[in-house]
C-alpha cells in the first residue's frame, strides 16, 4: 500500500518537473483532471485493459489480430514493471516513462538525483547503433493509434494498433512514468540488502546448514566480484551496473505464529531488504503474507507447506506436500494396469491415512489427499482403478505405543496404509508396519522422512526383505543417478567454501535459491525494481546452471512453482543401492 | 532483413537439415560476425535493440509427425502420427500457456483460421503442441482453448517433457528452454510429407494463403 502513495506522489513530482521540463507535452489535458487520476486511468488501461469509460480496451496488430480487455492490455507483453521482455527473437521493449520521454544520450551515466539515488535511466538505449527518438506526447500517441514507433518507423507486429483518445494517451503517459520511477526498498547507491528467515521448530542442525550456504556465497559476492564495479560487460550489457556489496540479514522469529508478522515488520522497518532468499521453517504461511503485502520477492525457502493458492512475490520449489499427495491420488486413481508395471494392485477396501494432528505437513497432505481422491473417483468408478473410496484418518496418539497402533489397525483393517510422518515416528513405527498390519501397501513421503531414510530403511529392521514390495514412497526429486550428475556443481562450491555436506536437500536448496538471486540481480542493471527482479527470475530458473535436488527447474510469467511432479520409488533390493523409480514422473493435472 | 522478406514468396526450397541453419542466415544474415560473448548470452535478447522480425518467412521442408505418446486436452493419450489424420490438410504450431507476446497471437490467428476456414466450408486440423508440457496439464490447456475460442477443427496436446521434445525435434522446432522458443507454424496438405514451414507471425488470411499455395501443388 505505501508504494502505491508512493509511487502517486513519485508520479507527481515527475510529472510536475517534467511539465517544467517541458518535455512532455501536456496540452491535452483538460484543466480538471488531478494527475492522480489520470495515472489511475492509465494504471487500468495498462494492467486491466479498460478504458476511461470503463469498456474493454481494443487493439489490432499488423497481423490483423484483435485483443480485446486484459489481452489487449500493455501488461500482457511489457509486464508488470514496463520494462519489456523478450521471447526468442522477439523483443518487448521497456516503456516506462524514463524509457520513452526522457533523452537518452546520458543512459548509461552514474547521473544521481536529488536523493544520491541512481536515476533509473534504463538500458542503454543506443546499442548496436539503433537508437530511438525521445517520445513526445504527439509521437508517443502515434505508436499506439498507427503502430509508428518515434523514429517514424513501424513497430512490430505483434504491437497492437489502439483508438484512445487524447486523454488516455496522457492517462497512459502519466502511468508509465510511475514505473521502475525510483529503486525498490532495501538498495542504495552501494549496498543491497537481502534477508533470510529461521521459523521456530527447525533443527538447528538445518538452519545452519542454510546459513553457511547463505554467508558463504554472500561473502563471495563482495569479493570475487570486485572486478564487476567497473568492468564486467557481457555483450552489450554492462553488467557493472547492478553491481552492489551484500548485506546479508537474518530474521530469527521467535514464539507462536501469531506474533511473526509484527517481528517481521519491525525487522523490516529497521533495514528493509529489496529480497528475501531460502528462509527454513515449516509452515510458510506467515511469511507467504509478508511477502506479499510488502510486495518483497521471496525465493525458494525451504519449506514443505508453501502457499499454493496465488501469489504473486513469492516463489517455491514445489507446491511441496499438496503436490505429493496429488501424486499418489493421480497414481492410485488410475487402472492397476497401468499403475505399476508387475505388481499386485487389485486391492480394494480401506485407506488409512496416517499423521500428527499437530504436524501441518500431515495434516494438509491428508486433507489434500483426500479431496484428490473423491474429484478423481467422480471422473473414474471405483470398479476401473480397484482401489476403495474409503479413506479413513488415523491420527496418531501423542504416546504412541505398539499397543495403540494394533487397535488403530484393529478398528478398520486397512489394505492401504499412507504415512504422512516423519522419521522419528516412522523409526517408532518401523517394524510394527509390516509386522503387524495386514495392509498391502504401504506409502511414505521421502520430503516429510527426510534425506537419509531413502538410503537406508533402517527403520524395518529385519522386515527389510519383506517390505520390498510392498512399501513405496512418494519422491518428488530427482532420482540418484541423474542427481549425482547434477549435484556435482553443488559439491563443489562446498567444497571449496570449506562447507561440509551435512544436508543435501537444504543445502542445495540454499545455494540454488542465491544463485538464481545473483543471477537476476547481475542483469537488473541499474533497474532496481522489484517487479522487475520477478519476471527475471520467471526467466532466468529454466537457464540457471545452478542445480538443485530436483529434476531441471523452469518457470516461466507468472508461474512461481518449479517443479511440478514425483516419482512413486521403492527401496532397492541391494542394501547399499538407492531407491529405485516404480512409476514415470507423475505430473497432477 | 529486406531481402528475406522479399524472399517470402519466392518460395524458398530447403529440405530438412538445411532448413533451420538458411533460416538463421536469411533472418540474421547482415549479423555474420556473433561474438562469443554475445553468442552465450543470447538468451538475453531483450537488452539488446535487435532488428524486429517483421512479418513473416515461408519456405518448404520434409517432416515425419513422429511417433510419440502426447495427452490431448482432453486427459487422453493419444499417438500423435495417427491420431493427426494423414489424409488431411495439417497446420500445426508450438505454443505455451503462461506466454506472454508470441502466443496470444499465434493463437488468436489460429482461431480465425479455423473460423475462416469453416465458413468457406472447408477443414484443416490445427493442431497446437506445449512446448511447456509440465505446467501445460489438460486441464490448462481446455481453459486456453476455450479463452480463445478454439473451435473442434484446433485440437491442444501435452505431455511428457521428452515427448514434447522429440514433437518440435522432428520438426526443427527445438530452442531449449521455452523462452527462446520463436514462432513457427508448419503446414501440410492432405497425404504428404511436404511441409511449409512458416518463421514469423502471419495472420489468418497469410496462413490461409500459403496452406491453398501448398495445396494446390
Amino acid at each position: 500500500m505505501n508504494r502505491s502513495r508512493q509511487a502517486i506522489l513519485n508520479l507527481l513530482i515527475a510529472f510536475l518537473s517534467s511539465l517544467i521540463a517541458g518535455t512532455v507535452a501536456a496540452e491535452a489535458l483538460p484543466a480538471d483532471v488531478s494527475s492522480a487520476s489520470l495515472v489511475e486511468i492509465g494504471r487500468r488501461i495498462y494492467q486491466e485493459g479498460i478504458v476511461e469509460s470503463g469498456e474493454l480496451l481494443r487493439g489490432e496488430s499488423a497481423a490483423h489480430v484483435t485483443f480485446i480487455g486484459k489481452q489487449a492490455a500493455c501488461i500482457q507483453c511489457h509486464r508488470k514493471s514496463g520494462l519489456g521482455t523478450s521471447e526468442g527473437n522477439n523483443t518487448v521493449r521497456p516503456i516506462t516513462g524514463a524509457y520513452l520521454f526522457l533523452p537518452s544520450k546520458s543512459d548509461v551515466g552514474a547521473n544521481t538525483d536529488a536523493t544520491g539515488q541512481t536515476p533509473l535511466r534504463q538500458r542503454a538505449l543506443s546499442r548496436q547503433g539503433e537508437s530511438r527518438a525521445t517520445y513526445t506526447q504527439a509521437t508517443f500517441a502515434r505508436s499506439l493509434r498507427d503502430g509508428v514507433n518515434s523514429a517514424g518507423q513501424p513497430m512490430d507486429r505483434l504491437m497492437p494498433r489502439y483508438a484512445l483518445n487524447d486523454k488516455e494517451v496522457a492517462a497512459l503517459a502519466a502511468y508509465l512514468k510511475t514505473l521502475a520511477a525510483h529503486p525498490d526498498p532495501g538498495v542504495d547507491q552501494t549496498t543491497i540488502h537481502f534477508a533470510t528467515v529461521i521459523m521456530p521448530g527447525v533443527e538447528p542442525r538445518q538452519s545452519q546448514a542454510m546459513l553457511d550456504v547463505l554467508k558463504a556465497f554472500v561473502a563471495g559476492m563482495n569479493s570475487e566480484t570486485r572486478s564487476e564495479v567497473r568492468r564486467r560487460t557481457v555483450a552489450t550489457e554492462p553488467m557493472y551496473l547492478s553491481y552492489r556489496k551484500w548485506s546479508l540479514h537474518v530474521w530469527t522469529l521467535t514464539g507462536p505464529a501469531e506474533g511473526w508478522k509484527a517481528q517481521l515488520e519491525q525487522q523490516y522497518q529497521q533495514q528493509p531488504v529489496f529480497a528475501v532468499i531460502s528462509g527454513i521453517g515449516a509452515n510458510w504461511q506467515p511469511m507467504h503474507e509478508f511477502c506479499e503485502q510488502q510486495e518483497i520477492p521471496c525465493l525458494f525457502p525451504n519449506s514443505d507447506l508453501p502457499v499454493t493458492d496465488g501469489g504473486y512475490y513469492s516463489f517455491y520449489f514445489s507446491r511441496g506436500m499438496a503436490l505429493e499427495a496429488e501424486v499418489l491420488a493421480q497414481h492410485l486413481s488410475r487402472v492397476p494396469s497401468q499403475r505399476e508395471i508387475g505388481a499386485n494392485l487389485d486391492q480394494k477396501g480401506v485407506i488409512m491415512q496416517v499423521f500428527r494432528k499437530d504436524d501441518s505437513r500431515g495434516v494438509q497432505a491428508a486433507q489434500v489427499f483426500r479431496s484428490t481422491m473423491q474429484k478423481s473417483k467422480e471422473r473414474v468408478p471405483e470398479n476401473q482403478t480397484g482401489v476403495g473410496v474409503d479413506i479413513v484418518d488415523g491420527l496418531l496418539p501423542a504416546n504412541l505405543t505398539e499397543e495403540s497402533w494394533r487397535q488403530m489397525l484393529a478398528d478398520r483393517h486397512p489394505q492401504t496404509l499412507v504415512l504422512w510422518v516423519g522419521k522419528d515416528d516412522l523409526m517408532k513405527l518401523g517394524s510394527w508396519v509390516v509386522g503387524a498390519s495386514a495392509a498391502k501397501q504401504i506409502y511414505l513421503s521421502a520430503s516429510m522422512l527426510g534425506g537419509d531414510i531413502a538410503r537406508n530403511p533402517s527403520f524395518l529392521g529385519n522386515n527389510f526383505n519383506k517390505s520390498l514390495d510392498s512399501i513405496r514412497l512418494v519422491y518428488p526429486f530427482e532420482l540418484s543417478n541423474r542427481k549425482a550428475r547434477h549435484m556435482q556443481r553443488t559439491r563443489l562450491w562446498l567444497q571449496s567454501k570449506n562447507i561440509a555436506l551435512t544436508d543435501e536437500r537444504v543445502q542445495a536448496s540454499t545455494y540454488f535459491a542465491a544463485t538464481v538471486a545473483g543471477d537476476t540481480v547481475s542483469h537488473l542493471l541499474s533497474n532496481f525494481s522489484r517487479d522487475y527482479f520477478i519476471e527475471l527470475v520467471e526467466h532466468m530458473v529454466g537457464r540457471s546452471l545452478a542445480t538443485s535436488v530436483y529434476p531441471p527447474l523452469s518457470l516461466g510469467p507468472g508461474q512461481r512453482f518449479a517443479s511440478r511432479g514425483a516419482y512413486l520409488v521403492r527401496y532397492s533390493s541391494d542394501p547399499n543401492g538407492d531407491v529405485e523409480p516404480v512409476t514415470d514422473w507423475i505430473v497432477p493435472d | 532483413m529486406k531481402t528475406a522478406l522479399n524472399n517470402r514468396k519466392s518460395g524458398i526450397f530447403a529440405w530438412k537439415l538445411s532448413a533451420f541453419g538458411l533460416t538463421v542466415m536469411l533472418l540474421f544474415g547482415n549479423q555474420t560476425t556473433v561474438n562469443a560473448q554475445e553468442h552465450q548470452h543470447q538468451h538475453h535478447d531483450h537488452h539488446k535493440a535487435t532488428p524486429e522480425p517483421k512479418g513473416y518467412v515461408s519456405m518448404q521442408a520434409n517432416y515425419t509427425i513422429p511417433e510419440v505418446m502426447l495427452v490431448e486436452s482432453d486427459g487422453k493419450e493419444k499417438l500423435l502420427s495417427k491420431t493427426v489424420d494423414p489424409n488431411k490438410p495439417v497446420m500445426l504450431n508450438f505454443i505455451f500457456t503462461t506466454c506472454t507476446a508470441i502466443c496470444p497471437s499465434m493463437s488468436a490467428t489460429f482461431a480465425q483460421v479455423a473460423q475462416k476456414m469453416d465458413r468457406g466450408g472447408e477443414t484443416v486440423q490445427l493442431v497446437s503442441i506445449s512446448v511447456d508440457p509440465e505446467q501445460d496439464t489438460p486441464t490448462k490447456l481446455k481453459e486456453y482453448a476455450k479463452k480463445f475460442e478454439a473451435g473442434s477443427m484446433w485440437r491442444l496436446f501435452t505431455g511428457t517433457t521428452a515427448n514434447s521434445i522429440l514433437t518440435q525435434r522432428a520438426f526443427d522446432a527445438y530452442r531449449g528452454d521455452k523462452m527462446n522458443h520463436v514462432p513457427l507454424t508448419f503446414i501440410r496438405g492432405a497425404n504428404s510429407v511436404r511441409w511449409a514451414r512458416i518463421e514469423g507471425i502471419a495472420s489468418a488470411d497469410e496462413l490461409i494463403k500459403e496452406y491453398r499455395a501448398l495445396a494446390s501443388k
